[in-house]
């Protein structure tokens, strides 16, 4: 049975509702502001818990043109399968009836309850009959596809791999997607376009190395610059990791330190013996607290209008440029045809395919194109709109919608609010081998420190070895305290002891470094769950590098699912924030920011994006996503 | 002269661009050229109108957090009901309104524009404080202490956005569902708050440059020596913030309409 049926405008002013049992909690405004608002409107129901009671289900459809929402609600225990014959039919009913500016809409309810006795009764003659094959097949069948390719490949532990899979998986997307795009009317965008313009989008980031590198004056060398031009070394996280020891006993010359302190224990060993750590002067700003002058501009769209049609190889589509020619001149002409699926897909396609060259991982593309289209269809056109700039405007608000931060990033804020209370803030940092963790967790340290923040350093990676030396390495230079017991210890007893020592020290800040692990290491998972669930962070922070494709997805699910499960936290999710590491690496390939922030809700928090204290930002929301779509 | 020539071969210029070659080649015709003269003309003089006219917008942009009441004001405003009552918005509701609730004075038309209070849409605000005439920020007053900080931080973005700053665009805090009696704070109560609010975000973002911080925000930031207060900030060459207590639901919404009124051409 159903529960409640609304009709409202996407501006949020209620037309028709049906209550026809008494409802609990608010479902509508909870489906608009956690699915329709964040790019979810693609899928097919979403499910609601009110503070009391079983859970609903809800189901919706989009008038696009008259811009109007069709919400149906539901017990969830209840498999109603003509849910969505009845939104189809009650949404064109009601579309022939509505005018804007109008809302009484009280005769309406004898077509609905017509609609609904009418869909109840064929789903029962359905029940009887054999069953048929549903619509959608094909689409969940490739979902399903991917799913077990994506199994296939942890089995064959290549996943765990970063760098690496990263390689494979986004290529492999790729030759999937050109091979999909056979369709001559695509109206598909030319592949390598927009590569110049991509670095431009960074050209800002460069300039202001350029002015850091000047600061450091004449004498110092920026400290291993080159290793940003390179891509990143492959490398296999199965093995203990081995990172080349940089030099870091030449830099007390004031020139910011390089941070890679990580070394086995017998190459490096640093503080062990005794050998003099410098630390590192304090009055380079971390790029966290430079301003930037951003150039608000948006490239043209005139050059994209030209390369439509082209094909990827740079060859002119013959087919292609007649018909998106044609489409353009029919749609200029006509003026408010209104948008169909085939037209969307058609101009989609080609942005989707972008995205994924963008590193943004395939299964994320593809909900969000699926989204934008279910927020296009039937959409009239303006007179001399083209369809692909439309779709194109479509994808772009969509991406700046995901990246926006929801809750609040300021962190400062909330260890400010924390020093009121005398309680230290803590902060864990979480996330797979060899991403980055100790080294941005010194780089976040050395902002705290510069905002006048008393940090301490938590060395919770009891696993590999090195670890705890690595951490010794960077609190010497920042003259930090750092707590650790060693190995073989308990990580969670470890954090929770260290956060007494900082209550006791009057340290405002806990940053608790945790050792990498993969996503499906269950006893390590657990031995996680375990710490945040003893010591109930105010922030876990998920590092991740910006290289990582297809896998990002399956990370931060993972982290996020496993840590949820294993975690009593009241909240919905178990990561708080992102920290996307290697951004400077990625160039314009800057896809894993959506693929982290879609996955997980999580808001990116910080950006490392070089080798030394103080290459740490904050994400430019409207660089990411104009370098997402050049 | 020459200059504004100039200006207008740029503004037509996405235009002609936009056209797909066939029309173009069409619009070089007799008749379609004398019709493109005559649009020239048109927009030469609405050109003319922007130079010399009022530098304000006359839009009356509707801001505030989520569930705050705008979609209900708006309507109030609009239709004199809330007709069945509102949901979260997902789209910013734009139409002429006719201000009517004060007898003593002739009805008059105004452009209200709602913005959706969703995180996720409220950056639609920049795409219309171009052409606001002033700003109305809606505060639930009833649930407002479990989200004072946040709402802190919304009227902190409005304040320090360059172009609320640059034209000094009024800002009226209009503290809404005052018809809850007491279970609605008051305007006083609500303003203090929100100053006190406002002055520790401003210590926390001295320190922080997100790298898209424009210059109009270092000015809200700058003699951060004294307590941030709504009156310091007019001293100091920022907007005027006024407040008022405001009912969709009762409704009352006299203090409303006279502030737009007067900020309104
Ligand atoms: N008691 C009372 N309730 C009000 C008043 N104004 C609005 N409400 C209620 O507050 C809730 C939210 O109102 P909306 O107008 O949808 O809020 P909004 O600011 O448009 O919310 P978003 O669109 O999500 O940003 C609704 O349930 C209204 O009935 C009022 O003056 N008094
Ligand atoms: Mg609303």
């Amino acid at each position: 049975m159903l529960d409640y049926f609304a009709i409202f405008t996407k501006g949020g002013a209620l037309l028709w509702t049906i209550q026809l049992t008494a409802l609990r909690g608010t479902p509508v405004d909870y489906l608009i502001r956690t699915c329709l608002l964040e790019e979810r409107s693609g899928e097919s129901s979403f499910t609601y818990s009110p503070p009391q009671g079983a859970g609903y289900t809800m189901k919706w459809t989009l008038h696009n043109a008259l811009d109007l929402v069709f919400v149906a609600v539901y017990q969830k225990a209840l498999k109603l399968l003509y849910v969505e014959e009845l939104l189809e039919r009650v949404k064109s009913e009601f579309a022939a009836i509505y005018k804007p500016r109008e809302y009484n809409y009280g005769r309406f309810e004898t077509s609905f309850k017509a609609a609904l006795a009418q869909c109840e009764a064929e789903a029962d003659a359905a029940k009887r009959a054999p069953p048929q094959v549903p619509a959608k097949a094909y689409v969940s069948k490739k979902g399903i596809d991917r799913k077990q390719a994506n199994g296939q490949r942890q089995a064959n532990g290549k996943a765990s791999d970063a760098g690496e899979g990263d390689g494979d998986d986004s290529s492999d997307a790729a030759n999937k997607t050109t091979s999909g795009m056979e369709s001559p009317d695509a109206l598909g965008e030319s592949t390598d376009n927009g590569g110049s313009e991509g670095d431009s989008a960074f050209n800002q980031d460069a300039m202001a190395k350029k002015k850091l590198q000047s600061k450091r004056g004449p004498g110092g060398k920026p400290p291993s610059r080159k290793a940003l031009d390179k891509p990143a070394p492959k490398k296999k996280v199965a093995e203990p990791k081995k990172k080349e020891a940089r030099k870091w006993g030449d830099s007390s010359d004031g020139e910011v330190a390089v941070l890679d302190y990580s070394a086995g224990p017998g190459e490096n060993g640093g503080a062990e013996n005794g050998t003099h750590i410098a630390p590192v002067a304090m009055n380079d700003k971390s790029l966290l607290d430079v301003d930037e002058e951003i150039d608000d501009d948006y490239g043209d769209e005139d050059d994209e209008a030209e390369n439509e049609g082209v094909a990827a190889n740079g060859k002119p589509k013959k087919a292609g440029l007649l018909s998106s020619f044609v489409r353009n001149i029919s749609v200029s002409v006509v003026g408010t045809a209104a948008l169909t699926r085939g037209d969307i897909q058609a101009g989609l396609e080609g942005l989707k395919r972008k995205l994924m060259e963008r590193n943004v991982a395939e299964e994320i593309a593809e909900k969000l194109c699926e989204s934008v289209a279910t927020g296009l269809e039937g959409k009239k056109l303006g007179s001399f709109t083209r369809i692909g700039s439309v779709v194109r405007n479509a994808v772009e608000e969509a991406l700046t919608r995901i990246l926006t931060p929801k809750r609040s990033i300021d962190v400062l804020r909330e260890v400010r609010a924390a020093q009121a209370k005398r309680k230290p803030y803590v902060i864990v940092f979480v996330g797979v081998n060899g991403v980055g963790k100790s080294t941005n967790l010194a780089k976040v340290t050395y902002w705290l420190l510069q905002n006048g923040i008393k940090p301490m350093v938590a060395a919770c990676d009891t696993f590999r070895s090195g670890a705890v030396e690595q951490l010794r390495t960077h609190c010497t230079r920042l003259q930090v305290p750092l707590y650790e017991r060693g190995y073989e210890k308990d990580p969670a007893k470890v954090a929770f002891e260290a956060i007494k020592a900082a209550e006791r020290n009057g340290c405002d800040v806990v940053m608790v470094d945790t050792a990498g692990r993969m996503q499906d290491n269950e006893p390590l998972m657990r031995a996680l769950a375990n710490l945040i669930n003893l010591n109930n962070p105010d922030l876990v922070l998920f590092v991740g590098e910006a290289l990582v494709g297809n896998d990002a997805v399956d990370q931060l699910t993972k982290f996020n699912q496993r840590l949820t499960d294993l975690a009593d936290r009241s909240k919905q999710s178990a990561v708080d924030g992102v920290l996307l590491t290697k951004f400077d690496v990625v160039d314009e390939k800057v896809g894993a920011a959506i693929s982290m922030v879609y996955t997980s809700g999580a808001p990116i928090m910080f950006v490392g994006c070089g080798q030394t204290y103080v290459d740490l930002k904050r994400l430019n929301v409207k660089s990411v996503v104009k370098a997402l779509l050049q | 002269m020459a200059e504004l020539q100039h200006k207008l071969e740029q503004l037509l210029e996405p235009i002609l661009t936009q056209l797909p070659e066939e029309l173009s080649q069409h619009l070089r015709g007799p008749v379609p050229l004398a019709l493109l003269l005559a649009a020239l003309l048109l927009l030469l003089w609405g050109l003319v109108r922007s130079l010399f006219g009022t530098k304000r917008g006359n839009i009356v942009l509707l801001v505030g957090p989520c569930n705050s009441g705008k979609t209900s004001v708006f309507l109030q405003l609009r239709d004199g009901t809330t007709h069945s009552g509102t949901v979260a918005s997902m789209q910013e509701n734009v139409d002429a309104v006719l201000l009517r609730s004060d007898k003593s004075v002739p009805p008059k038309s105004v452009q209200l524009v709602d913005i959706p209070g969703h995180p996720r849409v409220r950056s639609k605000f920049e795409q219309y404080v171009d052409r606001a005439s002033c700003i109305v920020f809606l505060v639930d007053s009833v649930d407002f202490m479990p989200q004072k900080t946040d709402v802190a931080e919304q009227l902190y973005e409005v304040l320090a956005n360059a172009t609320v700053r640059k034209r000094r665009l009024p800002v009226l805090l209009a503290c809404n569902k005052a018809d809850m009696g007491p279970k609605a704070h008051t305007v006083e109560f609500i303003r203090k708050r929100l100053e006190k609010e406002i002055d520790q975000l401003r210590s926390t973002r001295n320190a922080m440059g997100d790298g898209t911080r424009v210059s109009s925000e270092k000015d809200l930031l700058r003699d951060a020596s004294e307590p941030f207060s709504f009156d310091a900030l007019v001293k100091s060459k920022g907007p005027k913030v006024s407040s008022a207590s405001l009912s969709a639901a009762a409704p009352d919404t006299v203090e409303l309409e006279r502030f737009i009124r007067r900020h309104t051409p």
